[in-house]
C-alpha cells in the first residue's frame, strides 16, 4: 500500500464531510453524519477511485494537486508522494506547463471556460520527460469555501500511434494510386506512338498492294499461287493486322479516359436530375429507337455532383441497359429516384438478360464484358461509372435475376433542398 | 510580301515511320513542298535559332513548322515555348502533331501560341484527313518571312 491510500481515505473522509455538509445546506434531505452508512460509502468511493483505469487528478484553485489515483500514476510514472501539492503544470510540456497558471487565474476571474465542462486531447509530460498525448476531461467541483478541479486523463498513445500509422498507409496509398495512374498514362500514351506505324504502314501496304493488282491484271499474272498471294493472302494477313491495331487502340483510348478521371478538376454543384436525363435520353433517340426499347423516366430528385461525369455516368448505364436487352421480349428501361438520409438513390430498371450472381461482382471490374459479342464496347463503362462516382462521394450497385432483368442503382449527395420527396 | 513564295515545311519528329508517315500523305494530299526533317527538339532549335554545325534556316525563305510533343531531350512544348518567346520566331507558324488529344495538354499549346492542334489518330483514314486539311491549310495560310536581318541572334 502507497502512502497514497492513507492519505487519500483521510481526504476523502474529509470531502465527504464537507460535500454532505454542502447538499444538506441546500436543503435536501442530509443523511445522519458518521454511522454505518457513510463508511460503506467511503469504501466504495475510495475503491471506485483506486480501481478505474482512467486516471484521476484533483488540484485546488491554485493548480495545486491535491490528489491523484493509482491509475494517473501508472500513466505519469510519478507516485502521488513527489507530486502532492505542486503544482499540475508539472504534467504538462512546454508551452502549456508556462501557461496553465495564468489559464486557471482567467477562469477564476472571468468564468470563461476553455476545458473544464468538456474534454480534449492534449500533451502530457512522464517523469522520465516523454511527451504524450492525452485525453482530458475536466469538471469543477464547488465546495462551501472553495472549489476544486478534478482532471480524469486517459493516455492516448496507442490510438495515436494507430492513427498515425493509418494515416501513413493512406497517404502511401494515394501515392501509389498517383503513381499508377501516370504509368497507365505514359504507358498507353507511348503504345500509341508505334501503334501509328504499324497501322499506317499496313494501310500503306494495302494501297502497295492494290496498285500491284492494278498494274498486273489477271492475264499478266498466270501463276495460280503468285495470283493466291496477292489477290488473298496478303489482303487477308493486312486485314487481321489492322483489326489488332484498332482493338489495342481502343483498350489504349480507354486506358487513357480511365486515367484521366483521376486528375480531372471537379466542378461539383447542384444538378437538375430531372432536365439533366430528359436531355440524355434525347441525345440517345437513335440509340433508343435502334434497340425498338421504351424508356420511361419517372420524376427524380436533384443531387450535387460534377455535371459532365454523372452525365458519362448516366449515359454508360443506359448504354448497357439498351445493348443487353432480351430480344425475346420488348425492351423496357425505367428510371426513378427517391431521397433516403441525405443521399438522392437513382435506380435504372430494365427488363434485358440480366446478371448471374458470380458476375455481378466483376461486372465494375476493368474491361469487364460480359457478352464481347455484342457490340463495340471496350468493357470500361461500369469502370468509369464507379470511378467518377467513387470521387463524387457516390456509389453503384447492382441487383439482378438472371433472364429477368437488372436494376442498376446510384447514389450521391442530395442537393440541399430537394423537389421530391417519397 | 511574297505568299506564293514557296514554303518549306519542317518536320520535327523523332518517330522515323511517323515523320515518312506525313510525308506520303502530304504529297498524296497534293502538296510537292520541299521537306525538311528533325529528329529532336534540340536539331530543330539549332536550325532556327542558328546555332551549331548542322543546317541553317535561309532568310529567304518562308517556313511552318510541324512539332511533335513527345521527343527526347527537348520537347515540342519546350521548342514551342523557346520559339514564341523569340520577337522574329515568334511569327513562324507552328502545328503541333501529338498522338494525345489530353485536353491539359492542348490548352498549354494553344496558350503558349501553337497555330493548330492536331492528333495523330491511329485510325489511319482519320490521320490522312488530318494532313490533308494540314496541307490545305499550308497552302492557304500566309507564311511571313521571318527576319531578314538577325543581327540580334547572329553569332550565338
Amino acid at each position: 500500500m502507497s502512502g497514497y491510500t492513507k492519505w487519500s481515505r483521510a481526504e476523502l473522509i474529509r470531502r465527504l464531510e464537507e460535500l454532505e455538509a454542502d447538499a444538506g445546506a441546500v436543503g435536501g434531505a442530509a443523511p445522519a453524519a458518521g454511522g454505518p452508512l457513510r463508511e460503506d460509502t467511503d469504501q466504495r468511493l475510495r475503491a471506485i477511485l483506486e480501481t478505474a483505469v482512467e486516471g484521476i487528478i484533483t488540484i485546488d484553485e491554485h493548480g495545486l494537486i491535491e490528489s491523484m489515483n493509482p491509475a494517473a500514476e501508472r500513466i505519469f510514472g510519478y507516485s502521488l508522494e513527489e507530486l502532492l501539492g505542486e503544482n499540475v503544470s508539472v504534467l504538462m510540456p512546454a508551452p502549456y506547463r508556462e501557461e496553465h497558471d495564468t489559464y486557471l487565474a482567467n477562469y477564476l476571474r472571468t468564468g470563461q471556460k476553455r476545458i473544464i465542462g468538456i474534454g480534449r486531447l492534449v500533451q502530457g509530460r512522464r517523469r522520465d520527460g516523454t511527451i504524450f498525448p492525452l485525453d482530458l476531461s475536466v469538471s469543477e467541483v464547488r465546495l462551501r469555501e472553495r472549489r476544486l478541479f478534478t482532471g480524469f486523463v486517459r493516455d492516448a498513445s496507442d490510438r495515436f500511434a494507430a492513427q498515425e500509422q493509418l494515416s501513413a498507409l493512406a497517404r502511401a496509398l494515394e501515392e501509389r494510386n498517383k503513381e499508377l495512374e501516370a504509368i497507365v498514362y505514359v504507358a498507353s500514351h507511348d503504345l500509341r506512338s508505334p501503334l501509328v506505324n504499324i497501322q499506317g504502314f499496313s494501310k500503306e501496304l494495302s494501297v502497295a498492294c492494290a496498285r500491284l493488282q492494278a498494274k498486273l491484271p489477271a492475264g499478266l499474272v498466270r501463276d495460280p499461287e503468285a495470283r493466291e498471294v496477292l489477290d488473298q493472302e496478303i489482303p487477308e494477313a493486312l486485314e487481321y493486322i489492322q483489326a489488332g491495331v484498332s482493338r489495342i487502340d481502343a483498350l489504349l483510348s480507354g486506358f487513357l479516359r480511365y486515367s484521366r478521371l483521376g486528375r480531372a478538376a471537379l466542378n461539383l454543384q447542384t444538378l437538375d436530375m430531372n432536365a439533366m436525363l430528359q436531355q440524355l435520353l434525347h441525345s440517345m433517340e437513335f440509340q433508343i429507337q435502334e434497340s425498338g426499347a421504351a424508356v420511361e423516366l419517372g420524376a427524380v430528385p436533384d443531387c450535387v455532383g460534377d455535371a459532365v461525369q454523372i452525365n458519362q455516368v448516366f449515359s454508360n448505364i443506359l448504354d448497357n441497359g439498351l445493348k443487353y436487352l432480351d430480344p425475346r421480349r420488348p425492351g423496357r428501361l425505367a428510371i426513378s429516384g427517391r431521397v433516403e438520409q441525405g443521399q438522392a438513390i437513382f435506380a435504372i430498371r430494365d427488363n434485358g438478360v440480366g446478371i448471374a450472381p458470380a458476375h455481378q461482382a466483376r461486372i465494375f471490374e476493368i474491361f469487364h464484358r460480359l457478352n464481347p459479342s455484342l457490340g463495340q464496347g471496350e468493357g470500361l463503362g461500369l469502370t468509369i461509372a464507379q470511378r467518377i462516382l467513387e470521387r463524387q462521394n457516390g456509389r453503384i450497385w447492382v441487383e439482378s435475376v438472371p433472364g429477368g432483368g437488372s436494376t442498376f442503382y446510384v447514389s450521391l449527395p442530395a442537393a440541399g433542398r430537394s423537389k421530391i420527396s417519397l | 510580301m511574297n505568299a506564293t513564295r514557296e514554303v518549306v515545311v519542317l518536320v520535327a519528329d523523332d518517330d522515323d515511320g511517323h515523320a515518312r508517315l506525313i510525308e506520303k500523305n502530304l504529297v498524296r494530299a497534293g502538296l510537292h513542298n520541299p521537306v525538311l526533317r528533325f529528329n529532336n527538339g534540340q536539331a530543330v532549335l539549332d536550325f532556327l535559332f542558328l546555332r551549331g554545325p548542322g543546317p541553317h534556316r535561309a532568310h529567304s525563305k518562308a517556313y511552318l513548322l510541324l512539332l511533335d510533343i513527345r521527343m527526347p531531350q527537348v520537347d515540342g512544348v519546350e521548342v514551342l515555348r523557346q520559339i514564341k518567346q523569340d520577337p522574329e520566331l515568334k511569327k513562324l507558324p507552328v502545328l503541333m502533331l501529338t498522338t494525345t488529344d489530353d485536353p491539359r495538354e492542348v490548352e498549354r499549346c494553344h496558350a503558349i501560341g501553337c497555330s493548330s492542334y492536331i492528333v495523330k489518330p491511329v485510325d489511319y483514314e482519320k490521320f490522312a484527313e488530318s494532313i490533308k486539311s494540314l496541307g490545305l491549310y499550308i497552302s492557304l495560310v500566309e507564311v511571313p518571312e521571318i527576319d531578314r536581318n538577325p543581327g540580334a541572334i547572329a553569332g550565338a
